[in-house]
C-alpha cells in the first residue's frame, strides 16, 4: 500500500513542468528530422533513385483513385453503421440482435476475407453474382468497417447527456423528433474525429483491394516492381506515399478536432 | 355512420375486429416477454442463422463439398493462433521500449522512438509484409556474413517479425496514454511519501497504466489474428490462402472462402469472450 518511507535527506522527485516539456518536444522534432534525413541518405546510397523518380508519377496517378474508393467505402459505412447502431441501442430482441452479430461477424472476418468472398466467392456460388472489382473494393471495405463505425455512433449516442434527451421530452417532443433535432446533432459532433480517423484507417486498407483486381497504389508499385526486379524500390516509394497521405489526413483531421473542440469551449 | 360500418373505423381507431388481432397480439408479445431475454435472444439467433444458410442453399451452396474439406482447413487454424502468439509475445516488448523511449525527457530515445511510431503508423501492414519479406535477404547481401543466419528467414518468421513490429507502434501508443491517463495526484502523493522518480514510476504508474491499458492491448491481439490472413500472399500456408487455393480449384471459391471466414469469425468470438474474462479478473483486483 505505503510505499517505504524515505529519510528526510534523499531528493524528492516533482513532475516536470510543462516548459521543460514543450523544449523537449522541440529537440525532439529536430533529431527526428534528422533521423529521417539519415535514413533517406542511406536510402540514396544504396538504391536506384532515378528509376524511383522515374516511376513517381505512375504511382502518384493512382492517388485520386484510393481517395475515391475510401471515400465511397466511409460513406456506406456511415450509413451502414447508423443503421447498425440503432439497432444496437434498440430494446428489441430482432434489432438488437441482428445488428450484434453484424457487427461482431465483420469485425471478426478480416478485410481481406470479406474481398476475396465478394470478388470471387460471390461468381462462383452464383453466375449472376458479378462485381466489379471496384464495386467489391468498396462494398468490403464498407462492410468491415460499418461494424467499428456502429460501435463509434452507439457510444457517442449514449455519451450525449441523458438531461438533453429528458428536456426534449419535457417540451413534448416525439421520439423521432427528440432524435432528430435533439440528441443526433450533439452526437455527430462527437462522432466525427473518430470518423474521420476511420477514414485513414480505410485509406490505409483500401492496399488490399488491389488482391481483387483494383489498379490502386500498392498493386501498381508491386506490379512494376516484379517486372523490373526493383521490389525494394517501389515497396519504399509505395510506403512513403502512404506515410505523407496520412500525415496529411491526421493533420486535417487534428484540425477538424480542434474546431469541434471550440464549439464546445465556447458554450461553457 | 349508417349500418354496416363501424364508427371507429373512420376515427382511425380500432374496430372490433382489429381489437379481437389486437387482443390476440398482446397476449402473444406478453407471453414472449415472460420468456427471459437471454433465450429470447439466443432463438432469434439461430432463426437468423437458419434464414441466412437456408438463403445460401438456395443460391447453391455447396455444403457437402464444405463438410469435405472443413476438417483439412480446421487442421490449419493452430498456425493461426500460433503466428498471432507469437507476434503478439514480441509486440509486447518493443512496444515497452518504444514507450519508454516516447516518454523520456531525451530528445534523441523521444525522437526516434515517435518517427518509428509514426511511420509505421502510416503505412498498410500488408506494404510492411512485403517490405520485410525483400529487404531483409537484401540487407544480408551488403551486409557481413554473421548477420545473413539473421536476415534471411523463413516466411512464417518474416510474417511474425512484421506483424509483432507494425502492431508494437499501435501498442506503444497504448501504453503511453494509459501512462499519461494516472492522475497527476498520484505522482504527488508518492513524491509526498518520498518516493524516488524512477520507484513511483515503477510502483505506482505502470501498474495503474497497465489496468488502463489492458482492454486496448488486448483488443490488438484479435487484430493479429485477422492480420494472419495476410501471411498467405508471402507463401506461408496459413487457413485463408489454403481456402482460396482449394476453392480455385474446384471453382467453389465461395464454400472455402466461407469456411474460412466462419473459422475466424469463432476464433476471434471466443477471444472476445477470453479477454472479457481477463478484464474482468484485473478490474476485480
Amino acid at each position: 500500500m505505503i510505499g517505504k518511507l524515505r529519510s528526510a535527506g534523499s531528493a524528492v522527485w516533482v513532475p516536470p513542468r510543462a516548459a521543460d516539456i514543450v523544449s523537449v518536444e522541440r529537440r525532439e522534432k529536430f533529431v527526428a528530422a534528422g533521423l529521417l534525413l539519415g535514413i533517406v541518405t542511406l536510402v540514396v546510397l544504396g538504391l536506384d533513385v532515378p528509376y524511383m523518380v522515374e516511376n513517381v508519377p505512375v504511382l502518384i496517378a493512382t492517388i485520386p483513385l484510393i481517395l475515391l474508393i475510401s471515400f465511397w467505402a466511409i460513406l456506406l459505412a456511415c450509413l451502414l453503421g447508423f443503421v447498425v447502431a440503432l439497432g444496437l441501442l434498440s430494446d428489441r430482441p430482432l434489432c438488437y440482435v441482428s445488428s450484434k452479430s453484424f457487427v461482431s461477424l465483420f469485425q471478426g472476418v478480416p478485410v481481406v476475407v470479406v474481398l476475396f468472398l465478394l470478388y470471387f466467392g460471390l461468381p462462383h456460388l452464383n453466375s449472376t453474382l458479378l462485381l466489379t472489382p471496384i464495386q467489391a473494393g468498396i462494398l468490403g471495405l464498407g462492410f468491415s468497417n460499418a461494424a467499428y463505425l456502429a460501435e463509434v455512433f452507439r457510444s457517442s449516442i449514449l455519451s450525449v447527456p441523458a438531461g438533453q434527451s429528458e428536456a426534449a421530452c419535457a417540451i413534448g417532443m416525439t421520439d423521432t423528433q427528440r432524435m432528430r433535432r435533439v440528441v443526433l446533432p450533439q452526437a455527430g459532433r462527437i462522432a466525427l474525429p473518430p470518423t474521420a480517423n476511420y477514414y485513414i484507417f480505410i485509406l490505409k486498407d483500401s492496399a488490399l483491394v488491389g488482391f481483387v483486381g483494383v489498379a490502386e497504389l500498392f498493386v501498381t508499385a508491386r506490379s512494376i516492381g516484379q517486372r523490373d526486379f526493383q521490389m525494394l524500390e517501389m515497396l519504399i516509394l509505395a510506403g512513403s506515399i502512404y506515410w505523407i497521405i496520412t500525415i496529411a489526413l491526421a493533420s486535417i483531421q487534428k484540425r477538424l478536432e480542434q474546431r469541434m473542440g471550440t464549439a464546445y469551449a465556447r458554450e461553457t | 355512420m349508417t349500418d354496416g360500418i363501424d364508427r371507429n373505423q373512420e376515427d382511425g381507431l380500432p374496430t372490433a375486429a382489429d381489437s379481437l388481432i389486437l387482443d390476440w397480439f398482446d397476449r402473444l408479445s406478453l407471453a414472449v416477454r415472460r420468456v427471459p431475454r437471454g433465450v429470447r435472444e439466443w432463438t432469434t439467433r439461430l432463426i437468423q442463422l437458419f434464414v441466412v444458410f437456408a438463403f445460401l442453399l438456395q443460391l447453391g451452396l455447396d455444403v457437402p463439398f464444405m463438410l469435405n474439406w472443413s476438417g483439412f482447413l480446421l487442421s490449419l487454424t493452430p498456425l493461426v493462433i500460433l503466428i498471432a502468439l507469437a507476434a503478439l509475445a514480441l509486440a509486447l516488448p518493443v512496444a515497452a521500449a518504444l514507450t519508454l523511449g516516447r516518454l523520456s525527457m531525451n530528445p534523441v530515445a523521444r525522437g526516434s522512438a515517435g518517427l518509428y511510431v509514426s511511420m509505421v503508423r502510416g503505412i498498410p501492414l500488408i506494404v510492411l509484409l512485403f517490405f520485410f519479406f525483400i529487404a531483409l535477404p537484401q540487407l544480408a547481401s551488403v551486409g557481413p556474413d554473421w548477420l545473413h543466419p539473421l536476415t534471411v528467414l523463413s516466411p512464417t518468421v518474416t510474417a511474425i517479425l512484421a506483424i509483432a513490429l507494425f502492431h508494437a507502434a499501435y501498442i506503444s501508443e497504448l501504453f503511453r496514454a494509459g501512462f499519461l491517463s494516472v492522475p497527476i495526484g498520484q505522482w504527488e502523493a508518492a513524491a509526498a511519501i518520498g518516493m524516488s522518480r524512477s520507484e513511483t514510476k515503477r510502483r505506482i504508474i505502470w501498474p495503474q497504466a497497465m489496468k488502463f491499458a489492458l482492454r486496448p492491448v488486448t483488443n490488438h491481439f484479435v487484430m493479429m489474428l485477422k492480420d494472419t490472413a495476410l501471411v498467405g500472399f508471402l507463401g506461408v500456408p496459413i487457413l485463408f490462402q489454403r481456402a482460396e487455393r482449394i476453392g480455385s480449384q474446384n471453382l467453389k471459391m465461395f464454400e472455402t472462402i466461407l469456411i474460412a471466414a466462419l473459422i475466424y469469425w469463432v476464433l476471434t468470438a471466443v477471444s472476445w469472450k477470453l479477454i472479457d474474462l481477463l478484464d474482468r479478473y484485473a478490474h476485480s483486483r
